[in-house]
Order: C-alpha cells, then sequence, then structure tokens
C-alpha cells in the first residue's frame, strides 16, 4: 500500500512517536496581551494554536450587532465561520491563482458552522452575530482537528459561553490493524485516515468524518482510539488555558 | 405530434412535461405571487422566466435569450393589469435535447440553432398549458410551431417537432428555420405573436411557411382542446 | 435547505410528536421505514434516469432526473492520465418556491450534499478516471452529471447518490480509435457504446437525529445509556427543517465504508454511531440489487433480438 514503513515493529512512527501519543500542543493567547484586550472592549482576541507543525490563528469577532439587518434571528446569535487557508502554509505553493477558497474549505467552514451552533450557547446572545475567523499558517496533517481545538480555545478566551469544551483528533489505520492518533502529514497522504470530535472528552461524538475508503467492522475500534485522544487532549486544553489566564492575571495586576 | 401531462409538479399551480418526438420540457408555474421589491410593478404584474438547460450550469447566454423571447410573449397574453403589484414566475427545465449526445453539435453551425429553437418551440407550447392549469388569466390562447425549409426542396416545409431521430435531423440541409407563435381568437389562428426566421429566405417562403404555421396551429390547438376537455372533466366539483 | 419555509411552532409541536410515537406526516408507521423507491430507465438513452420516492398512495414525493453527458477535454496538467468527473446539483424554482433561483450559496446544504457525492464518487475510486483517458495529456473524456430537482419533499441525498451511479452504470460513452494521434469519436451506429468503468458502487445514506431533551441536559448526561433522541430514515421536507444533527455514511456492499459524516449538530454516544453504520449495510445491499435489477431489466429490452445475431453456439446446460 504504502512505500514508507508508517508503523515500526518496534512500536514507533516515521516521527518516533507510538500509535497512541499525541502531537506536542500548544495554545496561547498571541498579540498584545494587554488589559485592553483582556476586558472585551475590543471585538478582536487572537488565539495561536500549535499542534504539531500545524499554526493556526482565531479570531473571534462578537457578539456583535449584525451588519445585515436580515441575519437577526430574535432567539439566538448566528454563527458565521470563515477559514482562510494562507498559500504559503504548504511545502508545495498553491498554484490556484484565484483568492476563492477551494471546495474542501467550504466544506469545513459548513461543519465547523453546524459543530458550534450546538455548542456554544447561542440563546444568551439573542439579535446578534459571532463570527469565528480561521488563519492557518502552516499546515501539517489532521488541520481540521487543529482548527476544531483552536476554535475551542478561542471561545473560552472569549469569554463565549459554551455547554462544553471540543476537542478534535485525526485518526489513521496501518496494515488493517494499527491505528495512529493524531496524525502527520505523509501520514494523512498515504492512508485512510478520519477526524472526530467529542464534547467534554466523553464519549459523545458531535463530529466524524471518513472521506477515504475505510473497512466497516473496523469502525469500532477507530471511535474508541478517537474518543481516548480527545479525552487527553481535553486535559490538556484545560490545563492550557488555566495556564494563559494565570498569567493574565498576573500582568493585570 | 407532442404529448403532454399536466398538474404534475405538486409545488407549483399549474405545471406541463410536454414531449415532442426529440425533445422534453417541464414547465411549472406559479402566480400570482408575493414578488420581491425590485419586481414590485405598481399597475401590472411582473413575469420572471427561467429556463435551465438540460446539462451544465445555466441559464447561460442561450437560455437568457429564450428567456427573453419567451417572456415578450407572455407579457402580451397574460392580462396582467387583472394581478398589480404580484408575480409571476415561470420555470421551465429541458430534459431532453435532441443535440445531447456526444458530438452532435460539431460540424454545422445551424446545429446550435436548431437546438434552442426546438427547446424555444417546446417551451412555448408547454408554458401555454401550465398557463391554463394555473389557472391564469389569458386574452388569448397561443400555439408555437417551428418549420424548416432545406435546400434540396424548397417548397416542401418540415416541422421539426416531428422529427424522430438525430440522425435524420442532422441529414436535412437546412435553409431557413422559422419559429411562428400564433395568436388563437375563436379557435382561429389570427395574429403574430413572434416571428423568429434563422437563415436565408425570401418573402416567399415566409408567406409558405405562414400557411402551414396556421395548419399546424389550428391541428395543435383541437389537440391541446381535448386535453383541456379531459381535465375539465376531471377537474373541481363536477368530477363524477 | 428551502431557508424561508418556515415551520409554525404548533407544527413543529405536532411533528415532533408524531416522531415521538414513531409516526411520519406521510402515513408511514416506522421512523426507520423508507419511501418507495422507483427507478425509471428513458429507454433508447444511455444515462438518462428518472428516480422517485413514492409515498404510501402511490403520489410521486421526490422526483429527480440524473443526466449522464460526456465530452474530450484536455486533462488537468497535475493528472495527465486521468479523465475529469463533475456532478452538477443545484435546486431551482421548480423543486419549490421557496428555492432560489439564481443563488447557489457555498454555505447552502444542497452545496455540501453534491461535494460530498462527488468525493464518494472520486476519492473512492469508484469510477475508473484512468479509463477515460484518450491520449495522455492531451485528450481525456469529460464525464458530468447533472442532477436536476424535479419535484422535492425530502431525501435528496440519498437519491442524488442513487441517481447518479445508477446513471453511471448505465451510461455508455462513444468508442473511439487513435491513430497517429489523431482521435476518431465513433457515433453508436458505427461501434457499440462503452460502459464506464464503475469500480464499485457506493450509496449514500442519512440518518437523521432530533432531540428530545435540552441541549445543555444531553451534553451533561451519559448518552451511552439514556435516550436522547430520535432516529429517522428519509425525512420529509418538513421533518428535515426541523431536524437538530444528520449522520450521513456512504457504504458498498463490499462492507466498506466510502464517506462518513456526522458535520456537527446533536453530539450522539459514539456505540450509537457504529450501530448505525451497522444499520446502514442491509439496506445498502437491498437498495443495490433493486438498481442492478432495473438496470438489468432495461438490458433485456434493449437487447430483445440480442440472441438472434448471437454467433454463439448452444451449449448443453445440464
Amino acid at each position: 500500500m504504502s512505500r514508507f514503513e508508517f508503523f515500526t515493529s518496534e512500536g514507533l512512527r516515521i516521527d518516533g512517536r507510538r500509535s497512541g501519543e499525541l502531537k506536542n500542543f500548544e495554545s496561547s493567547i498571541t498579540t498584545t496581551s494587554n488589559f485592553a484586550n483582556f476586558s472585551r472592549s475590543t471585538s478582536t482576541n487572537t488565539t495561536y494554536l500549535q499542534m504539531g507543525q500545524n499554526k493556526v490563528l482565531v479570531t473571534i469577532n462578537g457578539p456583535k450587532e449584525p451588519t445585515n439587518r436580515s441575519k437577526i434571528d430574535i432567539t439566538k446569535a448566528t454563527l458565521t465561520t470563515t477559514i482562510n487557508i494562507s498559500k504559503f502554509s504548504k511545502v508545495n505553493r498553491n498554484t490556484n491563482k484565484s483568492n476563492l477558497p477551494d471546495k474542501q474549505t467550504l466544506e469545513w467552514e459548513y461543519e465547523i458552522t453546524q459543530l458550534f451552533s450546538k455548542i456554544v450557547v447561542l440563546e444568551t446572545y439573542p439579535k446578534s452575530t459571532i463570527s469565528i475567523n480561521v488563519t492557518v499558517l502552516q499546515q501539517d496533517g489532521g488541520l481540521l482537528s487543529a482548527i476544531i481545538n483552536c476554535i475551542t480555545t478561542a471561545l473560552i478566551n472569549n469569554s463565549v459561553q459554551i455547554y462544553d469544551i471540543v476537542t478534535a483528533v485525526s485518526v489513521g489505520i496501518v496494515d488493517q490493524k494499527h491505528f495512529l492518533l493524531d496524525l502527520n502529514h505523509l501520514e494523512e497522504q498515504f492512508l485512510s485516515s478520519g477526524t472526530i470530535a467529542t464534547i467534554g472528552g466523553s464519549d459523545e461524538v458531535c463530529l466524524m468524518r471518513i472521506r477515504d475508503k475505510f473497512p466497516l467492522d473496523l469502525i469500532e475500534e477507530f471511535v474508541q482510539v478517537g474518543v481516548q485522544g480527545c479525552s487527553v487532549l481535553k486535559h490538556i486544553i484545560i490545563n492550557q488555558v488555566k495556564d494563559m489566564n494565570l498569567n493574565k492575571l498576573v500582568e493585570i495586576q | 405530434m407532442s404529448y403532454s401531462k399536466y398538474s404534475i409538479l405538486e409545488n407549483h399551480d399549474g405545471s406541463c412535461e410536454l414531449s415532442t418526438q426529440n425533445s422534453k420540457v417541464i414547465v411549472g408555474i406559479s402566480g400570482p405571487l408575493e414578488p420581491k421589491q425590485r419586481h414590485r410593478l405598481p399597475l401590472q404584474s411582473a413575469i420572471e422566466v427561467i429556463i435551465k438547460p438540460s446539462s451544465g450550469l445555466g441559464p447561460t447566454t442561450r437560455e437568457v435569450l429564450m428567456q427573453d423571447k419567451l417572456a415578450t410573449v407572455l407579457q402580451a397574453v397574460i392580462v396582467t393589469e387583472l394581478y398589480p403589484r404580484k408575480l409571476i414566475q415561470v420555470n421551465a427545465q429541458i430534459l431532453e435535447s435532441p443535440f445531447d449526445e456526444f458530438g452532435s453539435m460539431n460540424g454545422n453551425t445551424f446545429n446550435e440553432i436548431t437546438s434552442s429553437m426546438i427547446d424555444l418551440n417546446s417551451c412555448f407550447n408547454s408554458s401555454f398549458i401550465s398557463l391554463c392549469d394555473a389557472s391564469i388569466a389569458l386574452k388569448s390562447s397561443f400555439v408555437s410551431s417551428l418549420l424548416a425549409i432545406t435546400e434540396e426542396n424548397s417548397s416542401k416545409l418540415i416541422n421539426l417537432a416531428n422529427v424522430s431521430d438525430l440522425d435524420t435531423l442532422r441529414s436535412y440541409n437546412f435553409k431557413s428555420l422559422h419559429l411562428v407563435v400564433l395568436e388563437i381568437e375563436e379557435n382561429k389562428p389570427t395574429n403574430i405573436l413572434l416571428l423568429d426566421s434563422k437563415g436565408d429566405f425570401n418573402d416567399d417562403d415566409l408567406v409558405k411557411v405562414l400557411d402551414a404555421a396556421q395548419q399546424n396551429t389550428s391541428a395543435e390547438f383541437k389537440n391541446i382542446r381535448s386535453l383541456f376537455k379531459e381535465k375539465l372533466s376531471q377537474d373541481f366539483i363536477w368530477k363524477k | 435547505m428551502a431557508k424561508d419555509l418556515e415551520i409554525s411552532n404548533i407544527e413543529k409541536k405536532f411533528i415532533f410528536d408524531l416522531l415521538a410515537s414513531s409516526q411520519r406526516l406521510d402515513g408511514r408507521k416506522s421512523l426507520l421505514e423508507q419511501r418507495n423507491l422507483n427507478i425509471v430507465i428513458t429507454p433508447n438513452k444511455f444515462g438518462d434516469i428518472y428516480i422517485e420516492y413514492k409515498r404510501l398512495d402511490g403520489s410521486i414525493a421526490t422526483r429527480l432526473h440524473c443526466k449522464v453527458t460526456s465530452e474530450v477535454v484536455k486533462p488537468k496538467a497535475q493528472r495527465p492520465f486521468e479523465g475529469t468527473f463533475f456532478i452538477n446539483c443545484e435546486f431551482n424554482g421548480l423543486a419549490g418556491l421557496n428555492f432560489e433561483n439564481y443563488k447557489v450559496g457555498s454555505n447552502s446544504d444542497e452545496f455540501y450534499y453534491g461535494r460530498l457525492i462527488e468525493s464518494m464518487i472520486l476519492r473512492s475510486n469508484a469510477l475508473d478516471l484512468e479509463q477515460l483517458c484518450i491520449i495522455a495529456g492531451l485528450k481525456v473524456w469529460n464525464i458530468r452529471v447533472d442532477v436536476h430537482v424535479l419535484e422535492f419533499d425530502g431525501g435528496f441525498l440519498e437519491l442524488a447518490s442513487i441517481g447518479c451511479m445508477t446513471s453511471l452504470l448505465h451510461y455508455r460513452r462513444p468508442d473511439v480509435t487513435v491513430r497517429n494521434e489523431k482521435v476518431t469519436v465513433h457515433s453508436f451506429d458505427e461501434k457499440e457504446g462503452v460502459k464506464l468503468g464503475v469500480l464499485h458502487i457506493p450509496i449514500a445514506l442519512q440518518f437523521n437525529l432530533f432531540q428530545l431533551k435540552e441541549t445543555a441536559e444531553i451534553i451533561k448526561s451519559n448518552s451511552s445509556i439514556e435516550n436522547n433522541e430520535l432516529v429517522a430514515l428519509d425525512c420529509t421536507l418538513k421533518e428535515d427543517l426541523l431536524k437538530d444533527g444528520e449522520f450521513i455514511i456512504a457504504l458498498n456492499k463490499n462492507r466498506e465504508i466510502v464517506q462518513l459524516n456526522k458535520p456537527g449538530g446533536l453530539p450522539i454516544a459514539a456505540l450509537k454511531l457504529i450501530q448505525f453504520a451497522h444499520m446502514a449495510l442491509p439496506i445498502i445491499e437491498e437498495i443495490t440489487s433493486k438498481m442492478l435489477k432495473a438496470i438489468e431489466i432495461d438490458e433485456r429490452q434493449r437487447n430483445k433480438y440480442g440472441h438472434l445475431l448471437s454467433a454463439e453456439n448452444d451449449r448443453y446446460a445440464g
């Protein structure tokens, strides 16, 4: 199936991780972490996430009054997502001349909007919009999961009410038996893979996406590995958010 | 002869699926509707026509031209003063066109014109039946016919709706094509609502075409009348 | 889908109550019951198919027209050995007055579903693109499927995927011969058409989720034990507008998942997702056999006199 040996008999992957290990995960509130930003008087507050070689920036605009009157929903807020994948984010430059997003990105936008519409407590912000703007600076495997994780962190940092934390990981399969967690670029290219997102580290799946051929009988293990990865990730995110806010608190004082 | 089925779309007030020997069109008409602000005319109803091609994204320039021709005739026939500030929406989807097959367009410059005229001809007849089905007030009836004169025999006219297969259609060497939409009053074809002629022809040819179109119109209209007779006997409260 | 269509609160409640007592708006008695599938293949044409869902009373609920067309084009620079494939599906005013005529938003459901079917066929190699190559780098076939929605009352994804696969299976492209870099396309009179290389038949199925409790409650509870949601197959348009989430799975009968999508919406226990995936398999097997049967019947009618022309010797059938 592939020219590379993705999973050696010693249990190591090409980048030296074990099968169930996550990539390095680091998130931070970037730009100027000054008092003005913290008090949400300005609408932009950027969150930066590095998940392996994925580098993602998310800004959340809102809740604010919608510019377009027709978009007002009296009962709840409306959510919009835009994803901008920069052309220099890959090793091969994208030769596509137009500045329009490709179909894959549009699909992700749709899915992420659907996902967070159920996670954000939209009823608390009636007649307003919340727009999520994602910029991808550098991409590795499992970009969708990195985007979702970054949006979750950003929502927390912007004090937008959510029901619980959403975490996402990508899972791949080698030789129909070994499951690899949190794929890198090479693995994603050559293996059957999928993304799975759960809420609050439980086994409640809120997003799942497999785009390659995948044997039906292995789906159970796939979900199991994914759910485990998500619950590990949840603790990492919670710790990092706590640390970030502690730092901020120190700065303010 | 064409074959048509009416009232087939649930979501529209009137609809008709019309199939001739070589084409198939489905038309749905709804109205009078509440229009958007930009469609609102103070003293009469607006007419919106949308024609979708059988393959590919549309409406393209080809379809927009067809839309315009259809809209001008409908504007003349529908009693627009009766529905001020309202919209009448005509949706047509071309399902089968004789030139769908690969490579059928190539070679002859007339093919493109022929294909769009065949589609338009079916759209006209189909939208008339749909308009009646939708119970929209009409000033008069109309029937469209598509006639062709060939290079070989200029005295003989060919009714393109009756040509069954593509090969015969392509074997003709057309000199000119004429789309004639005739108004019908008191069961007789009277005024010309639209005359669209392409190709090389003289006034004698045109007179011949109009004669033939009158005959064809009378025959077609008899057909449509019997269709409505059947429809009325099944519709409404007097249904047994 | 239909953005402007709004359902009154009282009707919403009615539909929910119906669903909760496993009844449907159109008279079906179970949430997992699908409407009657009917495949009509236009005689004398290749790849021209009408596909419809019929209600219990025989009226047509949803009707799609799928049509395959082909042309010779220059291949993409990155993939000189492969033909190209497109699916074009859009709703227009014909399907209902609440559908916009000109705008196809990238955030619309039909865009998403159309993309899903396209990648279902492309990424799983259901259509062999390499077979569509005529001269590498210069000439390849471009196959496109147009899906026209003629009547619409829900069930778009299933019907569109069945329709696309049936029309691809049924379609024949003209044969070509290449001599000295010169390509001749033969009409069907000269040479029999060539079937497209369909390697396996994926079919999509959509599970619709309706939540029974408040969102907060569902997220906090342990849903693998508690029953938080209703699952329905083949929703009508009104049910579709009320749904809280969906789960889309495309399978083929070789027990392979071709696409699996749960695009956000209501969170659901992982165990249940796995159950759905297994539940889908027998349904898809049934649809596949229905499809193949429709094609076989059509083939037999076309080839009515085929046995007379056959040069094959009679064999002892034993």
